[in-house]
C-alpha cells in the first residue's frame, strides 16, 4: 500500500483483501451488483482485469483499522476471491434458453443473455461469457453472430469435474478432511458446490448423477464437529478451493467411480501352467 | 441320457450363488465320478472348481460323459424357483441343447420342470499339480467372512501371513491399517467352531479383498472353511459339500511391487 495522502476525499473506506492478479493495473476494478446464483438477492462481486471475484465480509463487533496514519471507523474486512463466471452465469443462460420439459430451448445472443431486468452490470460481463460459457452451452454460428443455448449435460459434466477437483483438494487443507473417508469428503464437496447452485434443477441434478441422496444443504449446516470456526473454515475453503478448482476449468471431468478391474494380481494360469511344468 | 436325483436340493441351489458372481457362463462335466465344473473369472486371476460327488446323488445315471455349457446368472434364476426342502434333478439327452430342472416338493404334490437352452463354450482345463501347501488354516467360515468383509471396509487388498503365532489378515487403506490375528485353537464345545493352524513353513501373500468377498458366498454351503497357502502358488480356499464334494477357489496374488501394502 503506497504511504501517500490516499485517503482525502474518500467519504467512507473499506479494507479489501484481493488476489494480486486481480488488480492493479491502472484500472482498479468495478463493482458489480448481480444476482447471487443460489438466493437471487442482489450481490456485489468485484470485476477487474476480466477476472470476475465474489467478496465475503467479516466483521467483529467492535474493532477498527489503523491502516497507516488514516484510522478506518469501520473494522470490516471484505476478501475477494475469484470465483468461476460460469456458478454466476448459469442461471441466466438457463432463463435465456426458455426451456419447457423436453424441449431444449432456444438459441440466443450474447447482448440478448445478459439482459437481466433490474441487474443491468450483467452487460460488462459480455467479453467474460464469451469466453466461458461455450464449456457448458452448445453454440452455433451464423455469419458473424454466435448463439449460445445451455445444454445441461455439459452443466452435469463440468459440475462432476467441479465436484472431482474439490474432492481431491480438501484432503490436502486441513487434517479432519484428511481424516473422514472418500463418500464424506464427496458429500462435502458437493455440499460446497452446492452453495452456488439453485436446488432445482441443478442440485438434485448433480446429486442425482453422482449417485448420492439430495441432502438439503440448510439441514447440514449443524454438522460442526469436524471444524472448530465452522462458518469462517468453511469460507476459507470454500474460497481457496474455488481458486483451485477455477484453474481447471477445461477438463472433460468424469467421475470415476466404476466398477474395478483388477490390475494388480497375477494370472492363475500361468501360475498353474508353470507349476505343472516344474512337476510333470 | 443324464439323470441326476439330488434329495438335498438346496445344496445346489447355494452351490450356484456360490459361483454365480465370479463366473457368468462355465460347463458342467457329468462323468461317472460325479458332476463337476472348473472355470476361472473374466479376468483370469481366480479359478473355481466345484465337485458332487456321483455317490452324493439318491439316483445318479450319466451314460456317457457329457460336458454342458450354461448361463450361471440363467441357471440361477431357476434354481431360485426350487424350495429349500424340495428334490432336484438334473436331466439331459445325449446330444441335445437344452438340460431341464425338475423340482418336487418333499410331499410330492407340487413338480415343477424348467428347461434351459445349452450354450457352446470353449473351455481349457487347467491343471492343478497337488501340493504340500506351507501351511493350512482351518477355521469357521462365519469368521473368515466376518473378517473379509470387515477388512474390505478399509482397503483393496488383504496380506494373509502364517507364522508360529497364528495367522494374521492385514489390510491398508485411505482411512489407516487394520489387523486381525487368529490364534490356534482347538478347546471348544463344537468341532466346527475350532481354528486349526498347520504351518509346515512360514508364508505370507497379498491378495484382491473382492474375489475374497466373492468366494464367502459359499458359506451357507459349510461351516468350515479351509485355506491352503504356499508361495509360489495361487491360495485355495475351501468349502466342503455336505459329504458328497467341495468347492474350491484358487486365487492368484497380488503382483509384488515394493510395498505396496503401505499405501
Amino acid at each position: 500500500m503506497s504511504c501517500t495522502v490516499w485517503w482525502e476525499g474518500a467519504e467512507k473506506t473499506r479494507v479489501l483483501i484481493a488476489s494480486d492478479s486481480g488488480c492493479g493495473g491502472n484500472k482498479p476494478g468495478e463493482l458489480l451488483t448481480l444476482r447471487h446464483p443460489k438466493s437471487e438477492n442482489g450481490t456485489c462481486y468485484l470485476f477487474s482485469n476480466e477476472m470476475l471475484q465474489e467478496i465475503q465480509w467479516f466483521k467483529q463487533s467492535y474493532g477498527s483499522w489503523f491502516l497507516g496514519d488514516y484510522i478506518s471507523q469501520d473494522g470490516s474486512l471484505y476478501m475477494a476471491t475469484p470465483i468461476d463466471p460460469v456458478f454466476i452465469l448459469l442461471p441466466i443462460f438457463d432463463e435465456a434458453r426458455m426451456k419447457k420439459g423436453e424441449d431444449p430451448g432456444k438459441f440466443r445472443q450474447l447482448d440478448e443473455i445478459l439482459f437481466v431486468e433490474g441487474y443491468p452490470e450483467y452487460q460488462h460481463l459480455l467479453p467474460l461469457a464469451e469466453k466461458s460459457m461455450q464449456i457448458v452451452c452448445q453454440t452455433q454460428e451464423v455469419g458473424s453472430m454466435k448463439f449460445y443455448r445451455l445444454d445441461n449435460s455439459k452443466v452435469l459434466a463440468w459440475l462432476t469435474c467441479k465436484v472431482s477437483c474439490l474432492k481431491k483438494t480438501l484432503p490436502e487443507l486441513d487434517k479432519n478432511y484428511a481424516a473422514q473417508g472418500e463418500k464424506q469428503t464427496l458429500v462435502d464437496a458437493v455440499s460446497i458446490v452446492g452453495e452456488y447452485l439453485k436446488t432445482e434443477p441443478w442440485l438434485k441434478l448433480l446429486y442425482d448423477h453422482l449417485g448420492l441422496e439430495f441432502v438439503d444443504p440448510t439441514m447440514k449446516e449443524t454438522n460442526t464437529e469436524n471444524l472448530p470456526n465452522a462458518n469462517e473454515n468453511k469460507m476459507e475453503y470454500s474460497n481457496s478451493s474455488q481458486e483451485k478448482a477455477n484453474k481447471k476449468t477445461g477438463k472433460p471431468g468424469k467421475q470415476t467411480k466404476q466398477a474395478k478391474v483388477e490390475t494388480g494380481s497375477k494370472n492363475i494360469r500361468d501360475m498353474f501352467s508353470r507349476a505343472c511344468k516344474k512337476k510333470c | 441320457m443324464l439323470e441326476l436325483r439330488l434329495v438335498q436340493g438346496s445344496l445346489l441351489k447355494k452351490v450356484l450363488e456360490s459361483v454365480k458372481d465370479l463366473v457368468n457362463d462355465a460347463n458342467f462335466d457329468c462323468s461317472s465320478t460325479g458332476f463337476s465344473l472348473q472355470a476361472m473369472d473374466s479376468s483370469h486371476v481366480a479359478l473355481v472348481s466345484l465337485l458332487l460327488r456321483s455317490e452324493g446323488f439318491e439316483h445318479y445315471r450319466c451314460d456317457r460323459n457329457l460336458s454342458m455349457g450354461m448361463n450361471l446368472g440363467n441357471m440361477s434364476k431357476m434354481l431360485k424357483c426350487a424350495g429349500n426342502d424340495d428334490i432336484i434333478t438334473i436331466k439331459a439327452d445325449d446330444g441335445g441343447d437344452t438340460v431341464t430342472f425338475m423340482f418336487e416338493s418333499p410331499t410330492q404334490d407340487k413338480i415343477a420342470d424348467f428347461e434351459m437352452k445349452l450354450m457352446d463354450i470353449d473351455s481349457e482345463h487347467l491343471g492343478i499339480p497337488d501340493a504340500e501347501y506351507h501351511s493350512i488354516v482351518r477355521m469357521p467360515s462365519g469368521e473368515f467372512s466376518r473378517i473379509c468383509k470387515d477388512l474390505s471396509s478399509i482397503g483393496d487388498t488383504v496380506v494373509i501371513s502364517v507364522t508360529k503365532e497364528g495367522v494374521k489378515f492385514s489390510t491398508a487403506g485411505d482411512i489407516g491399517t487394520a489387523n486381525i490375528v487368529l490364534r490356534q485353537n482347538t478347546t471348544v464345545d463344537k468341532p466346527e467352531d475350532a481354528i486349526v493352524i498347520e504351518m509346515n513353513e512360514p508364508v505370507s501373500l497379498s491378495f484382491a479383498l473382492r474375489y475374497m468377498n466373492s468366494f464367502t458366498k459359499a458359506t451357507p454351503l459349510s461351516d468350515t472353511v479351509t485355506i491352503s497357502l504356499s508361495s509360489e502358488l495361487p491360495v485355495v480356499v475351501e468349502y466342503k459339500v455336505a459329504e458328497m464334494g467341495y468347492i474350491r477357489y484358487y486365487l492368484a496374488p497380488k503382483i509384488e511391487e515394493e510395498e505396496d501394502t503401505n499405501a
